[in-house]
């Protein structure tokens, strides 16, 4: 997945911006997160009879400029949760190695820990969040994460945005390199939360030009 | 090194009266902060009855077999609205036609909307009070569920504590747990429950619904203390047993069941036959409830003789503070800072 | 221990749970928590558990006490927590010392209403700040006033009202949460510095205990909670202790544990019959049927305490046969109708001394039965009153009582069995039995049994009946700490007093009297009482719902209004003002009558509109405060130190003390009383008016009210504090303790029953290091009962007992007061409030239902279609009104229970559960020109009864039910 060089990434921060008409699509499959890997017995046991994840793939844009980047992701949902009250929001979320070789399935671990992303209808903000592996989650370190979501016509649209660069614990965008991405999406209506969601199956290699 | 220790409570059921002053001094004391209004860490619900939450006992949760089991996840509706009140309208500003009333209308469940229903027909109409409070399982249910680790137990005294700073609100731990004691913060997105008043068992002073509670029906203290009432009810006299064994992830309360007056025939003559149905009582605290409620009359019927019944005074526990174990500390007397209690114990 | 450790435990935690999927991560993670860090300084101080480790940290603590009748419950040493300036919890002290290791201790007395007056007292409710009525009364259209503005309007109308139309129609409507404190000793100075009324709210609250008084000639007698413990068979009738009673119950069943019996005699499988080990059902109002049956067992069977009886009871003493009265010195040789005869079994009789119960190795036949020859001439048969009474008895037999009360015989026998058998045989005293019309006749015939068993004045044995303790330095306080001097240098009631005592009266004889005379001539320096329910049925209008009573009650020997208005115009009983004379201006003060009183929808109908001014001093918003002109912020119980009365269960003086400022610009009654004395004084200057003359001849001293109220200075309004210490440093049963020291404990124990008319009749000794047992004075000490006979009597020959057959205990079946309907609509205390000051919290509503309900049983919604939660219609034809249905399984067929205290507000529509209550006058209780049936302090007052109401239940349409609580 090419992400491409912009003046700046400030016209692209609005779902619907028309700038992203303009970039390249890149399509990402997703998957069910595996139950064999759900951290916990309950979790396995829970969902073992009910399907979730059941999003296919996902649509993804990227751009930077030079200092930051933001990625247009959408994806097919008929029933938005907004995560009022007791509801699960929908989310969504990309993902990148911070060194090492992570394993996405497993969130990493501590010695090659990813940082993601992540954004949940329920919230104005995103969080950036460091993972060394299932059920490890901690805040990661900020990187100007921002994320803004819209839903219409069957669909969310949401775009995400960071810094490139990235300091100890967090994942370092250059352009010019490669690095990879993956990408999760959890489907609120479906009380879809921690590991119970859609994600890509492997990571996607990424291309930030220079 | 401290030992591995566990915090243990037995709940008499026959002096429990209803009274729910346990569930208010658990209000007062951490559940009146936002986001809590609807949360009672310690409930009395009438039994039988659907409990709070509304049908607790069908949700699910716990383990079969050493296997967790799934869960439903409980909704604030089934624990029951915390109801506010048209004050202003109806007695400030209204004629005298307002009236007062909750907000949004006729409510039709809440906390304890089943109080004193009861089961049975009349004239054998039955019924009894079970207080309940997260169990502080020895296997909790909520703990392995927690996809995130935020549930740890304390080794010094056993207690269950989510962490809240980690906690992100999945509410696994909510489906998991099959006694349904653990809540939604729906302000601050994160999962809360009883806490065993660890910050007061840290000075000493019982758990709020234990010293406050007017029945003197809560014991408090380590199980593991064999000169102790706890030990004693559970092990030595077997007249104290968990809620719902068969949920399998051995509870830390404990429960002296209930007995009561005689039934009668269709003439109304007193029969020996016990009122409160021994398969209900099966159905809620396993084969041993039998066997307890014999041992019961037949030690009372021993102290009605003149005899003595270690295990009647110990019921008894004529000394209010014998009740509590190691925790004798009047509140009052506990340093007024949090700054002042680390010093203390640095000191 | 940084925050980073801890943290990297979580990590840790988290990475194993994820390396062992396939175990359970109860397993993986119990060794991981903070182990290491919790054993070396255990507990860990930067947890996520410190949030609640701050959330329980405060600034300071005092103790403090509800200063409200919650009667057998009260009484409970509370230390309250503040926080920045705020309440913000409270919890018991739990201090009280165990009196002997063999005996619980009383620990920790609370409930859940005193564990949230914290919550109450900062709600929306509250009254923060004087208000002044805008529109029509109870428009709810409210102007917020100066103090000033409100004090001196209140003053011009007091001022204009005595001047016009007389002191007496000034009327202090006291509800039941009078503290005998300082806050109600500024009222009471007020009231008779001013010759106003006060109104005696016991009767219309239906707590009389009639049938005690009509036996002990007194209705104060009550043990201490610990007594319990030497009882072997507790009878909780007529009371519900696990709803009334929250932290006395403990030593009900713990003495169960104890060997003891608990009998619960109840129609409903109630909340106390749970904790029962025998439950006996019985028809609502029928249970002095079930008294007497097993009387007629005592009796039959030959277990009457003959000795017991002889000594202590009029049933030895002798009846005419031809006029059913007893026989008298003035019949006999024209001596004084205040002797009375015994016979031996010589057929000798025997005056019975009016000093001493001492018989001396005397011996009465009781079953006596002679010809004496009268002064007259006549020749009359004379019997005992035990002969009477067993002819009377003999129809209780278990088969025919079965048929009146609906107990089986079987278990009619068994109860009586186990009542005979027992060694120490006590009650559970509600206040149930006396909402019942014929209430007076079950509580004698429940006083039988122990009489006849002579199971009184020993451990854990004897009736009890009306609990009240309190200091003896109020009424000096009241008086301007002058009573004792008044006493002893000789005014008329001190010579009076003087004289009963030369005929050798007793001390409680002595102090009954001056109650009495608080009715109708105080003296100088006291205040005037009168009976509540007289006031409301005869100025309230009450009496014209039971115009239709004698369709109600069978044997009604006239209309009840006449014979009411025969007991006024015979000055059997006092009414202040007296009838005709219409009251102008009502302050009510601890009080909510138009939620409490029965039938109170005729007051706003027939006593506002007679109204020039209505005055709610309170600290929440109630009934009776949203029909008032002026509503005046009093400051809540954290908000003032003061002290309140309490009962011999709990023999502790209990003190509240301030523990932070009257919120918004509430103020203690205390300083709302003294400043409207100084207003008064004020505005009376200003006219040129100086004394003016009560309607009694009292000289007003109204240009020098101020002066007077506060003792010249001495206890000026800011003085609460030191004018509570005053009282009880008058006090004799407790200036023991200095005032300082009662503060800082919070409770201390009486060292006397004192010489308050509140308690003398429990006529004990109160020591330190016992429980406390009622009326051994009369058992051991021989000292005789302030009745008629001076004994405790059980036949009364006022023509008004003789007239209904009631001069001997019998059963009447109860009335159909509301009309024929099928259901009876009983009540009862509820767990969740105490009269209605927690009525409408909402922590309490959340764990209740959150609108009023009527409870009926399942048989009786099936039948009707009813089902749990529906809106239903209670009607009968008095009134009607709407709730929903609580459907339970414990409620007996045809019995509803309306539980206490929803305020009128809480209603939707137009009616509330008062609606249907007529609440008759029972025509005996209008007795008064009687030795021992005459009027005091709490007792001898006509009382009110809701339990015999019938009413009919209909589910609503959602059509009608939406229309009918648009009211």
């Amino acid at each position: 997945m090419r992400v491409q060089k912009v003046n700046t990434i400030a016209e692209y921060t609005d779902p619907a911006a028309p700038g992203w008409g303009s970039v390249e699509v890149t399509e990402i499959e997703t998957i069910p997160a595996p139950l064999g890997l759900q951290p916990t017995e309950y979790i396995q046991v829970s969902w073992e009879e009910r399907p979730y994840g059941a999003l296919e793939q996902a649509s993804l844009r990227a751009v930077h400029d030079g200092t930051s980047i933001a990625i247009q992701m959408i994806w097919e949902d008929p029933q938005p949760s907004t995560g009022a009250g007791e509801g699960f929001p929908d989310g969504a979320a990309i993902a990148f190695p911070v060194h090492g070789e992570p394993e996405l399935m497993q969130m990493g671990s501590p010695e090659a820990p990813m940082q993601f992303v992540q954004w949940q209808a329920s919230k104005k903000q995103a969080r950036s969040v460091l993972a060394k592996g299932i059920g490890s989650t901690l805040p990661g370190a900020a990187v100007g994460e921002t994320a803004t979501g819209s839903w219409s016509g069957g669909r969310w649209t949401v775009v995400f945005t960071r810094s490139l660069a990235g300091e100890g614990e967090s994942a370092n965008l250059v352009p010019g390199s490669n690095t990879q991405i993956g990408i999760a999406v959890w489907n609120g209506s479906n009380e879809e939360r921690a590991g119970i969601k859609a994600v890509s199956a492997d990571w996607t290699a990424l291309a930030l030009d220079r | 090194m401290t030992d591995k220790r566990q915090v243990a409570m037995v709940i008499d059921l026959n002096k429990c009266i209803g009274c729910q002053t346990c569930t208010i001094a658990c209000k007062t004391q951490w559940t009146n902060r936002e986001g809590m209004e609807g949360m009672w860490w310690n409930t009395v619900s009438t039994s039988p009855g659907e409990g709070t939450p509304k049908g607790w006992e069908k949700m699910g949760g716990g383990f079969r077999k050493g296997k967790a089991q799934p869960g439903k996840l409980p909704k604030q509706g089934e624990f029951g609205t915390a109801w506010n009140f048209n004050v202003e309208e109806a007695l400030f500003q209204g004629d005298k036609h307002d009236t007062l009333g909750p907000i949004g209308g006729d409510p039709n469940w809440g906390t304890n909307w089943d109080e004193d229903i009861g089961g049975g027909e009349y004239p054998n109409s039955f019924q009894f009070y079970i207080p309940r409070i997260c169990n502080h399982c020895t296997k909790p249910a909520c703990m392995e569920a927690c996809p995130r680790g935020a549930i740890f137990k304390r080794e010094e005294d056993g207690i269950v504590v989510i962490n809240e700073d980690h906690c992100r609100g999945f509410r696994f731990c909510q489906e998991a747990c099959p006694y349904k004691e653990i809540y939604y913060n729906t302000v601050t997105g994160t999962s809360q429950k009883c806490i065993m008043c660890a910050p007061r068992l840290e000075e000493g002073v019982p758990t709020a619904c234990s010293r406050q509670c007017p029945g003197r029906v809560r014991f408090l203290g380590f199980l593991d203390d064999e000169d102790g009432p706890i030990h004693k009810l559970v092990y030595k006299y077997k007249v104290a047993m968990a809620l719902h064994p068969e949920y399998e992830t051995e509870p830390n309360v404990f429960y002296i069941p209930p007995l009561a007056p005689p039934s009668f025939d269709e003439e109304g003559n007193p029969i020996d036959e016990d009122r409160i149905p021994m398969d209900y009582l099966d159905s809620l605290f396993g084969p041993a409830v039998g066997p307890a409620i014999d041992l019961l009359k037949a030690e009372k019927a021993k102290k009605k003789a003149g005899g003595e019944s270690d295990l009647m005074d110990t019921l008894i526990a004529r000394n209010w503070l014998d009740l509590f174990g190691p925790f004798t500390t009047n509140p009052k007397d506990v340093a007024k800072t949090l700054e002042e209690r680390v010093q203390n114990r640095q000191g | 221990m940084s925050k980073g450790v801890s943290r990297r435990n979580f990590l840790k935690a988290g990475a194993l749970a994820a390396a062992s999927l396939a175990m359970p991560n109860f397993l993986a993670r119990s060794g991981v928590s903070l182990t290491a860090l919790a054993a070396e300084t255990p507990p860990d101080f930067n947890s996520s558990l410190d949030v609640y480790r701050k959330h329980w940290t405060w600034d300071k603590t005092v103790r403090g006490t509800h200063m409200i009748n919650c009667w057998y419950q009260a009484h409970c040493a509370f230390d309250v927590y503040v926080k920045d300036g705020i309440v913000f919890r409270e919890e018991q002290a739990a201090e009280y010392k165990q009196l002997r290791p063999e005996l619980p201790d009383m620990n920790p007395r609370g409930c859940q209403k005193g564990c949230s007056f914290s919550h109450r007292m900062y709600e929306t409710n509250r009254i923060k700040h004087p208000m002044r009525r805008a529109g029509g009364r109870g428009s709810g259209k409210w102007e917020q006033v100066s103090w000033d503005d409100a004090l001196n309007d209140i003053a011009d109308k007091f001022i204009d009202t005595i001047i016009k139309e007389g002191t007496d129609r000034v009327i202090w409507d006291l509800g039941p949460d009078i503290n005998i404190g300082a806050a109600n000793a500024a009222q009471a100075r007020l009231a008779q510095l001013t010759h106003s009324i006060c109104l005696d709210s016991n009767s219309s609250n239906g707590d009389g205990h009639r049938g005690a008084f009509e036996t002990f000639g007194n209705v104060y007698m009550e043990r201490s909670l610990e007594d319990y413990f030497y009882s072997d068979v507790i009878i909780i009738w007529g009371a519900n202790p696990i709803f009334t009673s929250i932290p006395n119950a403990h030593f009900f069943t713990e003495a169960r544990y104890n060997g003891t019996d608990i009998v619960c005699i109840s129609p409903d499988y109630s909340a106390s019959a749970t904790k029962a080990d025998l439950w006996v059902p019985v028809k609502p109002g029928t249970d002095a049927a079930l008294a007497l049956a097993i009387c007629w067992q005592i009796i039959d069977g030959g277990h009457v305490n003959e000795s017991f009886v002889s000594e202590q009871s009029d049933l030895p003493i002798l009846i005419r046969a031809d006029t059913g009265k007893f026989l008298t010195g003035k019949d006999l040789d024209g001596g004084l109708d205040s002797t009375f005869y015994t016979a031996g079994s010589d057929g000798k009789l025997r005056e019975v001394d009016r000093k001493s119960l001492e018989l001396e190795g005397y011996k009465a036949d009781l079953e006596a039965s002679l010809t004496v020859k009268l002064a007259d001439g006549k020749e009359v048969p004379v019997r005992t009153v035990y002969t009477l009474l067993k002819e009377r008895l003999s129809v209780y037999t278990p088969e025919a009582v079965s048929e009146m009360c609906g107990t089986a015989p079987k278990l009619i026998r068994r109860l009586a069995k186990m009542v005979i058998n027992a060694k120490a045989l006590s009650n559970v005293s509600g206040s149930s039995m006396n909402k019942y019309f014929h209430g007076n006749l079950t509580e004698r015939a429940m006083i039988l049994i122990w009489v006849l068993l002579g199971q009184m004045g020993r451990p854990g044995s004897g009736y009890s009946a009306f609990g009240f303790l309190a200091n003896d330095g109020w009424e000096d306080y009241v008086s301007g700490l002058r009573i004792k001097d008044r006493i002893t240098f000789g005014t008329e009631i001190g010579l009076d007093l003087m004289w009963d005592w030369m005929k050798g009266e007793t001390s409680e004889s002595f102090f009954k009297k001056l109650s009495t005379s608080q009715f109708t001539d105080p003296g100088g320096n006291l205040p005037i009482w009168t009976s509540s329910a007289l006031f409301w049925h005869v100025h309230g209008g009450v009496s014209e719902l039971a115009e239709q009573a004698d369709k109600w009650v069978p044997d009604l020997k006239k209309p009840v209004k006449e014979a009411l208005h025969e007991s006024l115009e015979k000055k059997w009983l006092p009414l202040q003002p007296p009838m005709g004379k219409h009251p102008r201006i009502l302050f009510h003060y601890c009080s909510n009558p138009l939620r409490s009183v029965r039938g109170s929808q005729k007051l706003t109908e027939v006593l506002w509109p007679k109204l020039s001014l209505s005055v709610a001093i309170d600290f929440r918003m109630s009934s009776t405060a949203k029909q008032a002109d002026y509503v005046l912020p009093a400051a809540a119980w954290y908000e003032v130190t003061d002290h309140k009365w309490v009962t011999p269960l709990v023999p502790y003086n209990h003190v509240t003390n301030k523990a932070v400022e009257p919120l918004g610009e509430s103020k203690p009654d205390f300083w709302i009383f003294t400043m409207l004395a100084k207003h008064i004084e004020e505005r009376a200057k200003s006219r040129g008016l100086d004394v003016v003359e009560s309607h009694m001849g009292k000289e007003i001293r109204l240009a020098n009210l101020y002066q007077d109220m506060t003792m010249d200075g001495r206890f000026g309004e800011d003085d609460l504090d030191s004018a509570a210490g005053a009282i009880l440093e008058q006090s004799s049963n407790l200036s023991h303790v200095s005032w300082e020291e009662q503060k800082e404990t919070g409770f201390v124990r009486y060292n006397s029953l004192g010489l308050s008319p509140l308690s003398i009749g429990n006529a004990g000794d109160l020591k330190n290091d016992e429980p406390f047992i009622p009326l051994t004075h009369h058992i051991d000490g021989k000292q005789p009962y302030p009745t008629q006979t001076r004994r405790i009597q059980f036949y009364l020959d006022h023509p008004l007992y003789l007239d209904h057959d009631e001069h001997l205990p019998r059963f009447k079946a109860p009335p159909s007061i509301g009309g024929d309907y099928p259901l009876i609509m009983t009540g009862g205390h509820t767990r969740w409030s105490v009269h209605s000051v927690w009525r409408d919290n909402a922590l309490m509503q959340r764990l209740n239902r959150g609108q009023p309900y009527i409870v009926m049983g399942q048989e009786d919604a099936g039948t009707r279609s009813i089902a749990d939660g529906d809106w239903v219609r209670c009607f009968n034809d008095v009134g009607e009104f709407i709730v929903r249905a609580k459907v339970i399984t414990g409620a007996q067929p045809g019995q509803t229970i309306m539980y206490h205290s929803w305020e009128n507000y809480q209603f939707a529509g137009s009616g509330d559960a008062r609606s249907v209550s007529p609440s008759p006058i029972n025509p005996v209780e209008l007795a008064g020109d009687h030795a021992h049936l005459k009027i005091g302090m709490l007792e001898g007052q006509p009382g009110c009864f809701d339990r015999d109401t019938r009413i009919e239940i209909e589910k609503l349409s959602a059509e009608d039910s939406a229309r009918l609580r648009q009211g």
